[in-house]
């Protein structure tokens, strides 16, 4: 049987440590403090200003990590892409600060759809993001960063 | 492919920053509260965020298919084995010769103009003067391998190093190891390794030469298989190729020789490696007295290595 693992090398590894987790940790431990407070898991957890910030920060990472590469041209093709997904991360973050604190004020409820829906898209545009990540590190061969 | 995706780049910035602004224009207005508790604010917004994600996942997947993937070649040998002119003669060859579902290109400015430079030289007969130390030169090219809808893309790189700091493997260079180098990080990472050996060296007397290149060489391996964190019980997947250079000066029945002076090395490789081989390499073919350059380059074996080596990567 094929070993679908094989490719997850000690490199891979650390730059998904670093380029990915790291700047996820922040989410993450957010997400896991309010599950364990709430007793719930699902999606309700997540919250999207914290994704998205952390979202911008992963981008920025891999963007940097894009410009080691030795071939310019893809280098530059592949730091403009998350260039863009910085930009994107970073208005999906103002949009979910503003509706979250409009959620608080007495009107609050009727913006409640709009927050949960931009929680849902910042999960698939998240996720569809580390996906294209993990697969162009794997691809084009980014190298970590020293920390 | 570029400009199609810097149009979709601007679109995706557009569009976010303008979303954006309509609702942050919104908020500051006293209608805010009742425009924004109306539904079709709900579904304007998520219209246009939609609309951003597929304009920014369509970017990030034409990147992906654009670009074939790399495949990463590193050719590691001692000063003088002949690396850079095989790399040459290797470009020509495959850019010039017909090989059956195997399209080969020189790809960048500074490949064909190395490339051209080095063979010109050849042609007239002279030497390529050595690799200056620490200077690290790739050698690019795109390829296609297979035929109809099994044909493969791929962007072959191959890292030519001055092979100094194989010597600094055996402590004669001042905290140069090889495996501090940042050619060894590119070694590490890449896909396909050539060892390069000259087979003058060994069917020559002195035994403590012999053992030199080939402690440098199973120090080498040795520190590869350390660094790629292969488990002991498995063997490398990485092929390793061991191309015994200037085959031409070595006659038929004296192969066997050698490649049983190399015996430790061979029995490393075999071992530790999945996909090891032996290619017996002649880049200019015969040459004159003195080791002079004739007139004509006839070179023999050059181009299996790559060819075994894009065939495993399929």
């Amino acid at each position: 049987m094929k070993n679908i693992f094989a490719w997850a090398t000690r490199d891979v590894i650390g730059w998904i440590s670093k380029s990915i987790i790291l700047p996820l940790a922040p989410f993450l431990i957010g997400a896991l403090i309010r599950g364990l407070i709430r007793r719930v898991f699902n999606e309700t957890i997540f919250d999207p200003s914290e994704l998205s910030f952390s979202m911008g920060m992963l981008c920025l990472l891999v963007s940097l990590s894009a410009n080691t590469l030795n071939d310019k041209s893809l280098a530059s093709s592949l730091a403009s892409n998350f260039s863009v997904g910085i930009f994107v991360f970073a208005s999906l973050f103002t949009l979910a600060i503003v509706f979250e604190e409009l959620t608080s004020t007495p009107d609050g409820k009727a913006f409640a759809d709009i927050v949960n829906s931009i929680r849902w898209i910042t999960l698939i545009v998240s996720s569809f993001t580390i996906i294209v990540a993990i697969l162009s590190k794997h691809k084009f061969k980014l190298e970590s960063f020293d920390l | 492919m570029k400009r199609p995706l810097d149009t979709l780049r601007l679109a995706t910035l557009l569009i976010t920053a303008l979303t954006t602004i309509f609702i942050l224009v919104l908020f500051l207005s006293d209608k805010f509260i009742g425009f924004a508790s109306n539904q079709w604010l709900t579904i304007v917004t998520m219209v246009t965020l939609f609309a951003t994600f597929l304009s920014f996942a369509t970017q990030l997947l034409a990147t992906q298919f654009a670009n074939p993937a790399s495949l990463t070649i590193s050719l590691l040998g001692y000063p003088y084995s002949g690396k850079t002119v095989f790399l040459t003669i290797l470009f020509n060859e495959l850019a010039t010769r017909v090989f059956p579902g195997f399209v080969f290109s020189p790809y960048g400015s500074e490949t064909i103009e190395k490339v051209t430079e080095d063979l010109n030289r050849l042609m007239q007969g002279q030497w390529l003067p050595p690799t200056p130390p620490d200077t690290l030169f790739f050698y690019r090219a795109n390829a296609t391998s297979g035929t109809d809808i099994f044909k493969r893309k791929h962007k072959i790189e191959i890292g030519d190093y001055a092979g100094e700091h194989l010597e600094t493997l055996e402590g004669k260079g001042d905290n140069q190891w090889l495996h501090k180098s940042s050619y060894f990080k590119f070694v590490v990472q890449s896909e396909v390794i050539l060892l390069a050996i000259d087979s003058k060296i060994m069917m020559s007397e002195d035994s403590n030469k012999l053992s030199i290149v080939e402690n440098g060489m199973l120090a080498a391996m040795q520190l590869l298989v350390s660094e790629k964190g292969v488990d002991i019980s498995r063997k490398m997947k990485t092929p390793v190729a061991l191309l015994l250079m200037k085959s031409d000066l070595i006659s038929d029945n004296k192969r066997p020789e050698i490649e049983q002076r190399l015996s430790r090395l061979v029995i490393y490789c075999h071992n530790h490696c999945s996909n090891f081989k032996i290619f017996w390499v002649s880049s200019v073919g015969e040459v004159g007295i003195e080791n002079s350059l004739l007139g004509k380059i006839t070179p023999e074996g050059v181009v299996d290595p790559i060819l075994w080596a894009i065939k495993l990567s399929r």
